[in-house]
């Protein structure tokens, strides 16, 4: 099937200016200024397919929201093809942005001084939405993520966080785009909210074969709605694949956790490593391509009273964690 | 061209006007004021001068003049460049550039939008106070249509040149300086503080030239029957191809300001 997205090569430099501080780098500044390049994106590739959840992350300031805003077309990068639904998005800006939604969790997309009703009205005239979809869908879906009628009646302005979180996700989703970019959804909401959210996504992609793609610093948001997860940093893609290889190929370590009676012998066992240690419990994490979990399990039942043992995978922010840091130490060697 | 879309965009702009309606509200009555200070300072000049007539103007014709000056100032004002400005500051730009929409028909609707409560509610009442306060004369039909055209397209050059001036934003981040310079720039060689038969005839020949009269005298001065069909219609023209003009350079600046946008805020 032909890809929904299609990134090739993508590049883009920023070019803005520095200057140090004080009044006289001030004054020279003025004179002259010092450019400064700075490569936010160093050629990123990639394809989407129709109807798939796209987890896209890394740290802060690795490129995130330049793909995003280059791939919603209001960003013209310095190279690279995008092919989004047969469209280049920054050079058919207009044509293109109809078949998508974008929710940036940290900006307020509606009118400030209007109620949300207002914004959603002008996204049925301005997406063209005939009125009696329109109604049915705007029910449905305050039905859905708990919106009150009176909510999308008052200013966006006096309402709480997660009503103008919910009420931004309705005005995205309006219009029955093709295609979703939600960067940092569920930013500042509480868990309740955040499984209503990602149950809400969901259920979209699952009824309208909606394609998500999904920045988040949230690995549960990753954990829950996302099969294939492409992280980012300084600028370059470091791993594109299903979000279970990570966890079960490229960090393959399980953490044991062993609840004791009373902890008389030393823990002794090579090839792991203690991560906390009690006197009435133990927590290790265990490489299982050098070790394997049976001879440790048996080891500690063979050597102590135990009362609890949990055996578990590692939190997957300590993965994503990991090649953070393993891609920065590859950087600097 | 979809109208749905654009009806959209002005009734949006007629709510977010109406959230302001307060302000709206009072200046019906600061408009008036600021025709009192030119009311007194006429009337003090003719006084002391001791004419009946100066420069062509009678006392009455005056203050009809800038009776007319307002309601043709109040018609085609707008601070769209601040608007611009603002977006791009404070990084709003991305969110409009995210709506299927023309950027330029996006700020003209919204503002047209915006405008249609305060004209209808204000330009009538200080139409009404021109005629019974300010001895505003009533217009022949013929002159009152024209008027009407032109006052239209001289809103359009207003709104063009303001809509250069935010996007110059693009570039510079800050243009509140521009837009501040643009108030009495335009208002005096408008013709909004003097009429410009008093300023010397080759002021008067260059601002031929140059697109500030066409928003404020030409409109003025064709209510006030001062041209004959012809020349009306000439200059009609003329305000038609300064907007013209002034779109095409919009659209040419438009594209580069696009793509020198960074994205800023999100």
């Amino acid at each position: 099937m032909e890809p929904i997205i299609k990134v090739q090569n993508l590049i883009k430099v920023y070019k803005t200016y520095k200057r140090g501080t004080g009044l006289i780098e001030v004054i020279k500044s003025l004179l002259k200024r010092r450019y400064r390049s700075k490569e936010a994106l160093k050629g990123v590739s990639f394809e989407v397919q129709d109807g798939e959840i796209l987890g896209l992350i890394g740290p802060n300031g690795a490129g995130k929201s330049t793909i995003i805003k280059a791939l919603s077309g209001v960003l013209y990068p310095t190279s690279g093809e995008v092919k989004i639904l047969g469209l280049t998005p920054w050079k058919n800006r207009v044509k293109y942005v109809k078949n998508i939604g974008v929710v940036f969790g940290q900006k307020e997309q509606l009118n400030w001084d209007l109620p949300a009703i207002d914004t959603f009205v002008l996204n049925k005239d301005l997406y063209d939405i005939p009125k009696e979809i329109f109604w049915k869908r705007l029910r449905m879906m305050l039905k859905m993520l708990q919106i009150e009628k009176e909510i999308s009646e008052t200013p966006v302005r006096d309402l709480s966080l997660g009503e103008r979180m919910k009420c931004k996700l309705t005005g995205a989703l309006l219009h029955n785009p093709k295609l979703v970019f939600l960067d940092e959804p569920t930013i500042g909401l509480d868990v309740i909210a955040k499984d209503k959210m990602r149950d809400f996504i969901k259920f979209v992609n699952a009824k309208y074969k909606t394609t998500f793609i999904i920045t988040t610093h949230d690995m549960q948001d990753i954990e829950k709605l996302c099969k294939r997860i492409i992280i980012i940093n300084y600028g370059e893609i470091i791993y594109d694949g299903p979000l279970s290889k990570i966890k079960e190929e490229i960090i393959s370590s399980k953490v044991i956790e062993a609840k004791f009676e009373e902890f008389k012998k030393r823990f002794r066992f090579s090839g792991c490593k203690v991560l906390e240690k009690t006197p009435y419990s133990i927590k290790i994490e265990v490489n299982t391509k050098k070790e394997s979990i049976k001879r440790i399990v048996e080891y500690l039942l063979a050597n102590y009273e135990c009362v609890d043992l949990t055996i578990t995978n590692p939190p997957i922010e300590e993965i994503i964690q990991k090649i953070y840091e393993h891609e920065k130490i590859r950087r600097h060697s | 061209m979809n109208m749905k879309k654009y009806a959209g965009i002005v009734k949006f702009g007629l709510k977010t006007g109406l959230a302001y309606r307060f302000e709206f509200i009072l200046s019906i009555f600061t408009i008036p004021l600021s025709l009192l200070v030119y009311y007194f300072l006429w009337r003090s000049i003719f006084e002391y001068s001791g004419q009946t007539v100066i420069q062509g103007f009678t006392f009455e014709a005056m203050i009809t003049y800038y009776t007319l000056s307002m309601i043709v100032g109040f018609f085609t004002w707008t601070n769209i460049e601040k608007w611009i400005e603002y977006d791009l500051i404070a990084g709003e730009m991305v969110i409009n550039l995210l709506r299927p929409m023309d950027f330029l028909h996006a700020n003209y609707f919204f503002e047209l939008g915006m405008k249609i409560f305060s004209l209808i509610t204000q330009a009538i009442p200080i139409y009404l106070i021109g005629l019974i306060f300010f001895s505003l004369k009533l217009t022949t039909f013929l002159n009152l249509c024209l008027f009407i055209i032109s006052l239209i397209l001289a809103s359009l050059i207003f709104f063009m040149m303001s809509y250069l001036i935010g996007i110059l934003a693009f570039w510079m981040k800050r243009i509140s300086g521009i837009s501040k310079a643009k108030r009495p720039l335009i208002t005096f060689l408008g013709g909004g503080i003097l009429p410009l038969s008093f300023f010397p005839e080759t002021a008067q020949y260059i601002l031929y030239f140059l697109p500030f009269q066409y928003v404020r005298y030409i409109p003025i001065s064709i209510y006030l029957g001062k041209f004959s069909l012809t020349s009306a219609l000439a200059l009609i023209g003329v305000q038609l191809a300064w907007v013209v003009v002034l779109y095409l350079f919009a659209i040419w600046l438009w594209k580069r300001a696009f793509q020198k946008f960074m994205g800023e805020g999100v």
